[in-house]
């Protein structure tokens, strides 16, 4: 439906398609310097319009703190970043005593360019934190209020993104996870992404970084309180849907947590040009949970729920999210990968045969659900390569089978 | 009730093989196979043929051959078959208790396979059943070469 403004019924304004345009624009120019990490940028970009705090969790050195960086000095706001350790004093965090405030019996840090005065900040191996650290922190997690003894000050965090190794055993660190909303397990790059990544390491290193004009805070601002003024009405049922069912297979999700996973829904059905939130909005809640099996499971489990996902804006973690063919093609590639390391030395190996057999039952796998002439790109090269060792050890029927696809039903 | 088209992200657990040729060109499959696929299950009517993944002896994943022109399925719920690609357009908890009044308007047995008619919107009305009857090892069936069978 027009309205006499001459937008649609349930379309955000001009300054907000604006704004909306400007993060997507944003986030093309910071995705072009990390190759495989658009996702990783699209939900950092996601928690600073909701205000939500970031979890990202992987093995070193695959970019996490770059690509947070890229992102803090592509918004003009205030950023603090610290590699936390076990002996990390909180004054490394939260500024030290002020001697002429002790002197008058003051108890009262100097916060300047710290943490309690960041707008973004970024936390390496935050569970490594001392629970005096961990238990500052909570409170501005929470509360964006820093308190120390009688000092208290309001903080003007929009986002926290706290990065680790491997989510804590700890059921007390599980906790403060928990304040962490959005949780994205972050894997190296694919192997058929590897060339990009040399190529883009190289240019970066030889030319250096171009500078990003930075986006203004208050672009930020207006996206927040457009997200806050999403109608949800008409996902509300649907949500609760989602959770019931995530709850059945044994996933624990805080009521604090379903909650605020509302305004992720928000914020993200706003990034997708809306005022109203719909099905196609429902994806944040599987980087709700915070284990990545569980994660797994639910993209598979909500397979049907989520199916009509989508976002321009945000088209990388809405197919992470999913179980839908980009996803399923980077399961089965894995798995085939797997399967093609596992050879047998020998092929008089008894083994081998067996291993054919499984090869075999693989490349019909995948020949269900993609056509063979519009493969997907990291399938291709297993895909080759399963269908040339077929050919070579395997039964003729192997390329027999391969001349033409499984039968589309009538 | 319809049917209609979804991403084909499901698991495949079987073939379906269909057409006056279905037998042979099964038969002809399996001849020239690793005889460790013999042992999987299969049904069969006039004109088409159902082959069931299985798990080799000792192992937990199961295998299926390739098979040209077959429509690869998928287990919607204990005896039921799809195609790769549709569904039933319910919601889940009410697909099992449709399913069962299907069984039970129609008087056919499990395991059976649904081929649904799609349009071109992606969408059908109508489907094609068919009943497998008690599935059994291709080296025990009819399809098998009377020297190969068990």
């Amino acid at each position: 439906m027009q309205l006499e403004d001459g937008r649609t019924q349930g379309t955000p304004d001009d300054g907000i398609a604006h704004a909306i345009s400007r993060i997507n624009a944003q986030l093309d120019l910071l995705s072009a310097r990390f190759v495989g990490r658009r996702a990783l940028l699209e939900l950092i970009m996601l928690g600073l319009i909701a205000r939500e705090h970031v979890l990202l969790v992987g093995p070193p050195g695959t970019g996490k703190s770059a690509a947070v960086q890229s992102i803090a000095t592509a918004i003009d706001a205030s950023f603090f970043e610290y590699l936390i350790g076990r002996f990390t004093e909180p004054s490394e965090l939260f500024g030290a005593l002020d001697l002429d405030a002790l002197k008058d019996g003051q108890i009262r840090p100097v916060t300047s360019n710290m943490l309690p005065e960041a707008e973004i900040a970024f936390l390496d191996e935050i569970f490594l934190g001392s629970t005096a650290i961990l238990n500052s922190l909570l409170k501005i997690l929470n509360e964006r209020t820093y308190r120390r003894g009688q000092y208290s000050v309001k903080t003007p965090l929009l986002s926290c993104v706290a990065a680790s190794n491997a989510m804590p055993e700890d059921p007390l660190l599980a906790a403060f996870a928990d304040r962490f909303l959005v949780t994205m397990f972050v894997d190296p790059v694919g192997e058929n992404e590897l060339p990009d990544l040399l190529k883009t390491g190289w240019r970066e290193t030889g030319a250096g970084a171009v500078p990003i004009a930075p986006l203004p805070k208050s672009l930020f601002a207006s996206l927040h309180a457009a997200a806050v003024a999403i109608d949800m009405d008409e996902v509300t049922e649907a949500y609760a849907h989602i959770v019931r069912k995530v709850r059945l297979i044994g996933v624990v999700l805080s009521d604090r947590k379903l909650v605020k996973g509302q305004t992720l829904i928000a914020a993200a059905a706003l990034l997708r040009g809306s005022r109203v939130a719909g099905p196609e909005d429902l994806w944040p809640v599987t980087y709700l949970v915070q284990s990545r099996s569980q994660q797994e499971e639910v993209r598979e489990l909500l397979h049907v729920e989520l199916q009509h996902s989508r976002n321009p804006v945000l088209s990388n973690s809405v197919a992470d999210a999913t179980y839908g063919p980009t996803a399923h093609a980077a399961a089965l590639a894995e798995q085939a990968a797997l399967l093609l390391e596992s050879r047998p030395a020998l092929p008089t190996d008894p083994l081998h045969e067996r291993w054919l057999v499984r090869l075999e039952t693989m490349q019909t796998r995948i020949d269900a659900a993609f056509d063979r002439t519009s493969l997907p790109q990291q399938l291709r090269p297993v895909h080759a390569s399963i269908e040339s060792l077929l050919a070579r050890h395997g039964p003729a029927a192997a390329g027999a089978a391969a001349e033409d696809g499984p039968r589309e039903p009538a | 009730m319809h049917w209609c088209r979804i991403d084909p992200v499901q698991e495949v657990g079987a073939l379906l093989a269909t057409g006056s040729d279905a037998r042979a060109r099964v038969a002809a499959c399996f001849a020239e196979k690793s005889a460790l696929f013999h042992a999987l299950p299969v049904g069969h009517g006039e004109d088409w043929v159902a082959i069931f993944a299985a798990p080799l002896e000792g192992e937990r994943d199961p295998v299926l051959p390739r098979l040209a022109g077959s429509i690869p399925l998928y287990r919607v719920v204990s005896g039921w078959w799809f195609p790769v690609g549709t569904r039933l357009d319910v919601p889940d908890h009410a697909r099992a208790a449709i399913l069962a009044e299907l069984l039970d308007r129609h008087d056919f047995g499990l395991p059976a396979i649904v081929i649904p008619r799609m349009g071109l919107d992606g969408r059908g009305r109508e489907a094609d059943i068919y009943c497998c009857g008690n599935p059994v090892p291709f080296s025990d069936s009819e399809l098998a070469a009377p020297e190969d069978r068990a």
